[in-house]
């Protein structure tokens, strides 16, 4: 009686309670009788009356169909996670597409704010041979950069020494010659290189010419127009003008046309180019 | 009838079916929720199928499948009542018999045991637990897994219960066979099995 029952006799007293023919020890089977006469008493226990709402269950006759069993819990789940995922799918593609309407929108300028950045108003282009370059070589006139073309340069006078084709770019005199320069996206390599060397300086004289009827414009125009009222002022100016034709195809134009603009530079070279063309005079 | 079918004609919707599985497991599941404590037997054993044959048409499985889930059911709804009677302060008019201060008298007490469940009031010393799972094996023919799904506990725990449960009633039978000497001895089981 000191020891404590096992799982196996506790299994069999109740088989044996229940009624099952299991062996149970002897020193328990009163334990077993008596678990037997309390489950008789149990199930002896009436049915209880039932109550009004369940007496609707219970009438004869056929109610409304059950509702049909639901999905497992798992699946259930996988569904909610299945759905959510669509979801989360579904809200990142709407917000790339969004994202890409705007960076269309912005980069074809339709957004407000979006536009060209603001240049600034283009000075009064009284010149007749100007208006076809942009004012672009004069932004490069005034920056000089190594690879600025011939006929950008701002000093180039009428002798350049380098003498080369691009340096006679701004020699060339004639309007119609610049705005070729601008127009000519691809300069040929002898006329780059040739503006590198005398170039640079040459333009700036042409572009500050005070004689220039275009001051304000830019250098591509004013300096080449201004070459052309240098050349008729001073005819006795370097022959190498007269080979300015081959030249100026290499001036650069084009190249310094894709340059940025930069509004405050043309005064810069204008100063240049006048005190340049004021050495020179 | 087989179970199966009697499902199928709940599912359908059958009054017969529903009536047939009332027959079946009323007494057990009023037997279950007396055992229990509870006080509105009828009333919850009528809830208990209310809401087994409200949802019928998820339920899968055999009749003992079934007798569990009415069991589960049963059990919550007794918890549910025990702990609105907790909250609620009892106001009733004072009856001599109810009065617990008073002693029973000695021909009272036998009159009592001679009508009594020997086996009942061994098990009023047993925890709530043990009890519960004694009740459920022996009442029912679940097994120890459904004992334990219906008592929401694990099965080790479960086999522990029912051990230390029959050990305590063969000492209890053995010790005293026919019950409680007194009133007095039970009364520490008794509050123990009440609380």
């Amino acid at each position: 009686m000191t020891t404590l029952l096992t799982h196996d006799q506790a299994e069999a007293i109740l088989a044996a309670a229940r009624g099952g023919e299991q062996p149970v020890q002897a020193e328990l089977r009163p334990l077993a009788a008596a678990l037997a006469a309390h489950r008789s008493d149990l199930a002896a226990t009436p049915a209880p009356a039932p109550s009004p709402a369940l007496q609707v269950w219970l009438a004869p006759g056929t109610r409304g169909r059950a509702a049909v069993a639901g999905p497992a819990w798992w699946r259930r789940l996988l569904r909610a996670v299945a759905g959510l995922g669509l979801g989360v799918q579904v809200a990142i593609g709407a917000g790339t597409a969004v994202a890409a309407g705007l960076g269309i929108a912005q980069h074809q300028h339709l957004l407000p704010g979006s536009g060209r950045q603001e240049q600034p108003p283009a000075p009064l282009d009284r010149s007749p041979a100007s208006g076809a370059p942009s004012t672009a070589p004069s932004d490069d006139a005034a920056q000089d950069t190594p690879d600025a073309p011939a006929g950008t340069s701002p000093v180039v006078p009428a002798g350049a020494p380098s003498g080369t084709a691009g340096g006679g770019a701004p020699a060339s005199g004639t309007s119609g010659g610049a705005q070729h320069q601008g127009e000519d996206p691809d300069d040929e390599p002898g006329d780059e290189s040739g503006s590198q060397t005398g170039d640079d300086t040459g333009h700036d004289a042409d572009a500050s010419d005070p004689d220039s009827d275009d001051p304000g414009s830019g250098p591509t125009e004013t300096g080449d127009e201004g070459t052309a009222d240098d050349t008729a002022d001073e005819p006795s100016g370097s022959p190498e003008q007269s080979e300015a034709p081959d030249g100026t195809d290499g001036s650069g134009g084009p190249e310094s046309a894709d340059e940025p603009d930069d509004p405050d530079r043309p005064d810069d070279g204008l100063d240049q180019a006048g005190r340049a063309a004021s050495r020179l005079s | 009838m087989d179970f199966q079918d009697l499902l199928r004609d709940a599912r359908l919707g059958e009054g017969a079916a529903f009536a047939e599985l009332w027959a079946r497991h009323a007494g057990r599941v009023a037997a279950f929720v007396r055992s229990r404590g509870a006080v509105e037997v009828e009333e919850i054993t009528s809830d208990v199928f209310a809401a087994a044959f409200s949802g019928i048409g998820r339920f899968e499985g055999d009749e003992t499948g079934f007798t569990a889930l009415l069991l589960t059911i049963a059990r919550r709804r007794v918890v549910d009542e025990q702990r609105q009677r907790a909250r609620r302060v009892p106001v009733a008019p004072w009856q001599a018999e109810d009065d617990a201060r008073s002693v029973p008298s000695v021909e009272d007490d036998v009159l009592a045991r001679a009508g009594a469940d020997d086996l009942a009031t061994h098990l009023d010393r047993l925890t709530p637990d043990q009890r519960e799972v004694v009740t459920l094996r022996l009442l029912t023919d679940l097994s120890l897994e459904q004992t334990a799904r219906v008592m929401g506990k694990r099965v080790g725990t479960v086999k522990s219960l029912q051990r230390r449960a029959l050990d305590a009633l063969r000492r209890s039978l053995a010790d005293d066979p026919d019950g409680p000497a007194s009133p007095f001895d039970s009364s520490p089981h008794d509050s123990k099995a009440t609380s």
